[in-house]
């Protein structure tokens, strides 16, 4: 809920400072970012889809009804939700790993979002849109977005961090469908790692068990099960990392272990002490 | 919250609602819905902006914050209050001289107007902006805005107390224009974003024949009942003269008197004037022909193109 809040201001923030304060700066190149695209697509790869897509719709819902909005209702909305639920998916392709690939998901993400706004407008045949147009405006946004893209993330994020807002990933990683983690753990650092750790393994792991039916059809096959996964989590690691199909992982191997032994460590004691298998 | 088969129906859903309003404002029947988000967040939105207007040209260098004692600080925070105060009052003479001015405009129109601030400026492709007045201000769409120096726009939607002023430079906006002197009749339209510099205006003058000249100058001609546009309100001066070959029209390039990029007091005509005040609203003109005469007209010259 306190989640909830917290995105709730940054989008009310996003679309005040756009409409009354960014579109009012005379910026070079006939062209101006697009703040609340740029925390739209933060939001979705720091939170998840559903934070992302929710985010954008009402941000988008803002856009088009506070008052110089001359665009079809709901252009925006659309193209906004749409790019909060991309950046979420594109965040769980990239487990949330490091953070230079989030910036570079944060720029990939401002660009398709300015491309969809400018494709639905074009589709909606908006008189303002045209291809000259576009090939004006387009350049000089997508720059502008990318060089603001990081500093949205990095507000976006400290906005989260603060007590109470707790992290999606963190919740009910490791229990197996066991239910929902314990509040009290400690989220960041140890799902930030995590999502390094076994970012391919997470949709068959972290899916509450039959939830959706079944694990996640990637983790079929030999890499899949529980026997050939075991001799990963091994302090030397060696050739058995290898073992999975998963060789973009395997590629890797010291700098995991160097970043997530601690947390490891803990996985694999309470784990054990429970039974199950591992990071499992 | 990971990808659930749950989100899949929000987004869904979303994405259905978010067609069906395009398909009801594209029906025209968004008009409630656009009234409500207009009462409720302009009005915000006229309170956020009185207060970002003027941070947006309050971009001052000097203010940083590395003392170490508290004296310092405290020192420099009373520098920045002063400073804020001292910006403060000079955009409220800034404001105060541009007032002045529309007044003196709109006095020689014999035009009465509402005077406005601009608080939010359309995103994107739009080419529209907020004023802090609506209708419990006697604003009412399709009247005409102007400031000092002369066309701005129409309003097109009006809330109680935000309305939405359509740019000239729109290329939806179409405005009935007569060239000063000659008299010839025409119209201007915006070009969009779709050339490299946004804020000029495509004019067609009825006539092939038409002779057009760079430095002829241009004033709104009158509307029906006077809307969307009041006539003798001045428009531009004509840059560069296009050849078009075979065209019903003769269209020029213009070069608007107002800067749409920087719009901070303007004024919207309530009440229309009783004659057509021709062309007197125009400035003075300047030292013959030295600013609207670009490089690009001799070899492009005015009425030697072949029309019609």
């Amino acid at each position: 809920m306190r989640r909830a809040a917290v995105n709730g201001v940054l989008v009310v923030l996003a679309v005040a400072l756009q409409l009354t304060l960014v579109d009012r700066l005379p910026l070079p190149g006939g062209s101006l970012p697009d703040i609340a695209l740029l925390v739209v697509v933060a939001l979705g790869l720091t939170q998840g889809p559903a934070a992302g897509m929710l985010a954008g719709f009402f941000a988008g819902l803002g856009l088009d009804l506070t008052p110089p909005a001359s665009h079809l209702l709901g252009e925006s909305a659309l193209v906004l939700c749409l790019a909060g639920y991309g950046c979420g998916r594109l965040s769980g392709w990239l487990g949330r790993s490091a953070p230079p690939r989030l910036l570079a998901a944060g720029v990939v993400g401002a660009v398709i979002g300015e491309t969809l706004q400018a494709t639905i407008g074009m589709i909606v045949s908006d008189p303002g849109v045209t291809l000259p147009a576009v090939r004006h405006v387009l350049p000089v946004a997508v720059l502008y977005d990318a060089v603001l893209s990081p500093v949205v993330l990095a507000l976006v994020s400290v906005a989260r961090r603060q007590p109470g807002a707790r992290t999606p990933s963190g919740a009910g990683r490791d229990e197996r469908g066991l239910g929902p983690a314990p509040a009290a753990k400690p989220a960041r650092p140890v799902s930030l790692r995590l999502g390094a750790l076994s970012r391919d393994e997470r949709p068959a792991s972290f899916r509450p068990g039959g939830a959706r039916g079944g694990p996640h059809p990637r983790a079929f096959g030999p890499g899949g099960s529980r026997n050939m996964r075991r001799p990963r989590l091994r302090p030397d690691g060696g050739g058995a990392v290898r073992s999975g199909p998963h060789q973009g992982l395997a590629a890797r191997p010291v700098r995991l272990r160097l970043g997530a032994s601690r947390a490891r460590g803990l996985r694999l004691r309470r784990a054990h002490a429970r039974g199950t298998g591992g990071l499992r | 919250m990971r990808d659930t088969r749950r989100t899949r129906v929000v987004l869904g859903m979303l994405l259905a609602a978010a067609l069906a309003l395009m398909a009801i404002d594209y029906l025209g029947g968004s008009s409630p819905l656009r009234a409500a988000g207009g009462a409720v967040f302009g009005t915000a939105e006229r309170a956020i902006g009185s207060v970002a207007g003027p941070v947006a040209g309050f971009f001052d260098p000097g203010a940083s914050a590395a003392g170490s004692s508290a004296r310092v600080h405290g020192l420099e925070r009373q520098l920045i209050r002063l400073r804020a105060r001292l910006h403060d009052e000079q955009l409220s003479r800034a404001e105060y001289a541009q007032l002045a001015k529309l007044l003196q405009t709109s006095g020689r129109g014999g035009y009465r107007i509402v005077a406005a601030n601009v608080i939010a400026v359309g995103q994107g492709y739009e080419q529209t902006i907020a004023l802090d007045i609506g209708s419990s201000d006697g604003v009412r769409p399709a009247e005409t805005v102007l400031n000092s120096a002369g066309l701005v726009g129409t309003v097109t939607g009006v809330s109680p107390r935000v309305c939405t002023v359509l740019l000239a430079t729109d290329p939806t906006a179409v405005a009935g224009v007569r060239l000063a002197g000659s008299g010839q009749l025409g119209w201007v339209t915006g070009v969009g974003k779709s050339l490299a510099d946004p804020d000029l205006l495509r004019l067609h003058v009825l006539g092939a024949s038409r002779v057009l000249a760079a430095g002829q100058r241009l004033v709104t001609s009158a509307s029906v009942g006077d809307r969307p546009y009041v006539p003798g309100v001045p428009v531009g001066v004509v840059t560069r003269v296009e050849n078009g070959a075979g065209a019903l029209t003769r269209i020029a390039m213009v070069r608007p008197f107002v800067d749409f990029t920087a719009l901070g007091v303007v004024g919207v005509v309530v009440a229309p004037t009783r004659r057509d005040p021709r062309d007197s609203v125009l400035p003075p003109r300047p030292a013959l022909g030295t600013p609207a005469r670009p490089p690009a007209s001799p070899s492009n010259p005015p009425g030697r193109s072949a029309g019609g």
